[in-house]
């Protein structure tokens, strides 16, 4: 018995210490993801003045150059495709933690299906896991319940299989996240007009109090710290949900702004500056993002 | 509580510390530690179904020593029959009463004559397929006066409700199982050593095999309509090395876990996708199940004695059954009547009993012929895993005919090639060590010891590293 105990133990121990390679694995894997934003928000390097927040009505849709050329601060765009509010939440709780506040923040809203309970957006683990080898976004992790709290221990269960392959991981789409965040989309989408079909007037749907409660987190922490919110409703082709806008009203306070995007600008009903539906192509993106800018610029006037 | 969970891996150790540390001094204190530890890891899921567990075996135990004093034949029959009954019936009615319901109401407005009739939100108890089984067992045998019934509640309720293979077999007969818990169990370090190496192969079949191998099966049989059936061909693959890994790593760590606590369980597979003929393969999957339809309906109904319409519907009988105790619905049901069509040949051209010895096993390679009669068995596996995973009848069907079409005749949409590599891998290892009880039982037993350790922690290594993985519960637990 003390001879099979012994040996468990010697297993236990030479696997703890072979374990701490792991963190190597985890340091070297992190370096090859083409979207470094996470980590640059924990390096403490960014410091902005103009922030824009948001799924990829947000990385597209708003071009981080631009705005910080027409605006004069400096911007980026900390906005992840797929992403849902709760997402949003915790990178800008992320960002505030390790870096100074900026002075507004763009929320770019996902109408109709921001705090809706059933959407294809969600809460992107992927950016976390590449990052496991921070104790804070693995205790993040830990809380969301994907990794273990082993974890805290083992650096083996934060690695992941496809890090073990140590190749580059590219976005998931063709196109590069610039410098300042955005990733402008060219072309048209091959689905265009199945997209289309999908788009609703009116507003029904149930939602989630998580994703309630990280609007309401954003709005507070943003009233701590002193940012202006301001709430962007990018351009949809043609129909536009005012259901889910008078919903969305509600969640806000009366000092707090709603921009909308100017419904009668012929851009936003012709075909050219749209990849999809609810996307601008890069063509689209600058005539909104100067919309924005200008919006941005009066209200220091 | 899973065995690949956090849960799991602080409960085992405390288990194995009180087990051997505190409580060896005194068999009945170490079987009720059996048992209290066995009702903590039923009562992790849902500590209301302990009940039905307890009463199920309160009732057995009682039915064992009533039939102890009784010889008369009619009231003996009458006491085996209670106890068929209360097992039977409660397995019936937690598993099978909204089937029943369900199709009950369909045949009446089928026939014109439309009923309303309510169907429970019922909650499947975890594992209650197999230990009613293994209850009946201890019942059935006492009353064939095969097995003394016992005076020890203790030793039966940890018979009944044995950790290890609580919630999803091996089933033990009481033959085997209880009388292990009459002896003293002593300490012994080759055995325990075996055992951690089972319960090693078993975790890896079922995270890094069977977890990984769902994934794409769950993609696949889900969005089956927007497949090839080149892509449904992998998805009904990926399915039978999920199935298998999940199932058979389960039994290795019950088994392994089992041999820790100085208990021997039998095997439960045998390299089954290595069989040459459906027969075979039926000696080498879920074997405690099917040896136990074997012993107490096969046999009983007649067996292979009587004349050929005798055991052709005998086989039916068996293999419908065996379907139906795996769930209550019709995939599940005609999975079973496919696995009887093919085996009924074997049985009337008296093949059924040709291979009994391992394949090749004195040679490295199986013949050609050997190998061939092995793809096809594993292809006729294969497709009637189908009907077992589709979500019904229609779906299968609809399944199928794609496989079927022209599209057959494409590249795979889904083809992942590292789990691919990594299941050829595995399918390699398992060939290796097929002549042994578990695949890495005696592989690297002529290895130094780096060898040995460095092939162990990198194991341990994988199964972590895809245990971050989406996790996915053991299938068998939904029976």
């Amino acid at each position: 018995m003390k001879h099979f105990i012994k040996k468990i133990l010697l297993f236990g121990l030479i696997f703890f210490v072979i374990d701490k390679t792991a963190y190597f694995v985890l340091v070297k894997t992190s370096k090859l993801q083409s979207d470094k934003k996470l980590e640059k928000i924990i390096s403490g390097d960014m410091n902005q003045e103009l922030l824009i927040l948001g799924s990829s009505r947000g990385i597209g849709n708003l071009i981080g150059e631009q705005l910080e050329q027409e605006t004069g601060r400096t911007t980026y765009n900390l906005s992840y495709r797929g992403s849902d509010i709760t997402f949003q939440a915790y990178i800008l709780t992320t960002y505030l933690k390790h870096n100074r506040a900026p002075k507004d923040l763009i929320l770019v809203i996902d109408n109709p299906s921001l705090l809706a309970k059933r959407s294809t957006l969600g809460f992107r683990y992927d950016r976390l896991y590449p990052l496991a080898h921070h104790n804070s976004i693995n205790n993040k992790l830990i809380d969301l319940g994907k990794h273990s709290i082993a974890s805290t221990i083992f650096y083996t269960l934060r690695l992941h299989s496809k890090q073990l392959k140590f190749n580059e991981v590219k976005t998931s789409n063709d196109w590069a996240i610039d410098d300042y965040g955005s990733q402008i989309v060219y072309g048209r989408s091959p689905h265009f007009e199945e997209n289309r079909k999908q788009v609703h007037t009116t507003y029904n749907e149930k939602e989630s109090t998580d994703k309630i409660e990280a609007l309401t987190s954003i709005q507070n922490i943003c009233k701590e710290r002193g940012v202006r919110i301001h709430y962007i409703f990018p351009p949809n082709l043609g129909i536009f949900n005012t259901g889910f806008l008078e919903r969305f009203k509600k969640t806000i306070s009366a000092d707090e702004q709603i921009v909308i995007y100017d419904r009668q600008k012929p851009t936003y009903t012709d075909e050219a500056y749209f990849y999809d539906v609810s996307h601008l192509n890069a063509k689209g993106a600058r005539v909104f993002t100067t919309e924005i800018s200008n919006y941005l610029n009066n209200l220091e006037e | 509580m899973f065995f690949n969970s956090l849960d799991f891996a602080v409960f085992l150790p405390i288990v194995f510390i009180l087990y051997w540390f505190v409580t060896n001094r005194d068999l009945r204190l170490q079987n009720a530690l059996i048992v209290i530890a066995s009702y903590v890891f039923y009562g992790w899921w849902d500590w209301r179904f302990l009940s039905l567990i307890i009463f199920s075996s309160l009732v057995d135990y009682t039915i064992g020593r009533l039939l102890a004093r009784e010889n008369r034949t009619p009231r003996r029959t009458l006491y085996l029959w209670i106890s068929i009954l209360v097992n039977l019936g409660f397995l019936g009615f937690f598993k099978y009463y909204n089937f029943f319901i369900d199709n009950f109401v369909q045949a009446f407005s089928f026939f014109g004559a439309p009923i309303q009739a309510h169907t429970l939100a019922i909650i499947l108890p975890v594992g209650i397929s197999f230990y009613t089984f293994q209850t009946l067992s201890y019942t059935i045998d006492v009353y064939k006066k095969k097995l003394e019934p016992t005076q020890d509640l203790i030793s039966f309720l940890a018979f009944v409700s044995f950790f290890p293979q609580l919630v999803a077999g091996p089933i033990e007969r009481a033959t085997h199982l209880l009388p292990q818990f009459y002896k003293k169990r002593e300490f012994q370090y080759s055995k325990a050593v075996d055992g951690c190496r089972q319960i090693l192969w078993g975790l890896f079949k079922k995270v890094v095999i069977a977890d990984q191998c769902a994934q794409y099966a769950n993609e696949i049989f889900n969005n089956s309509a927007t497949y090839s059936g080149s892509t449904l061909v992998m998805g009904a693959l990926f399915f039978t090395f999920q199935i298998y890994g999940d199932f058979s790593g389960y039994s290795d760590i019950a088994i392994g876990t089992s041999r820790l606590f100085g208990f021997d369980l039998k095997q439960n597979f045998a390299t089954p996708y290595f069989s040459r003929d459906i027969a075979e393969f039926w000696r080498r999957w879920h074997i405690s199940l099917s040896t136990w339809f074997r012993d107490y309906l096969y046999i009983p109904l007649g067996g292979s004695r009587g004349g050929t319409w005798m055991q052709v519907r005998n086989i039916f009988i068996i293999f419908l059954v065996s379907g139906f105790w795996h769930g209550a619905n019709w995939t599940f049901i005609i999975w079973g009547l496919l696995n009887a069509i093919y085996f009924l040949p074997l049985l009337l051209t008296r093949r059924n009993r040709s291979h009994l010895d391992v394949v090749a096993r004195m040679s490295t390679l199986p013949s050609l012929r050997e190998g061939v009669s092995i793809l096809i068995t594993f292809s006729l596996t294969v497709f009637a895993w189908i009907f077992f995973r589709a979500d019904s009848l229609s779906h299968a069907s609809e399944y199928i005919e794609e496989i079927f079409s022209n599209s057959l005749f494409t590249l795979p949409q889904v083809r992942p090639s590292d789990l691919i590599l990594t299941v050829i891998l595995f399918i390699l290892v398992e060939w290796l060590g097929r002549r042994d009880a578990f695949a890495i039982e005696k592989i690297l037993l002529r290895r130094t010891p780096l060898v040995k350790w460095a092939t162990y922690l990198f194991i341990f290594a994988l199964i972590l590293i895809y245990s971050n993985e989406s996790t996915q519960e053991f299938i068998y637990f939904q029976f």
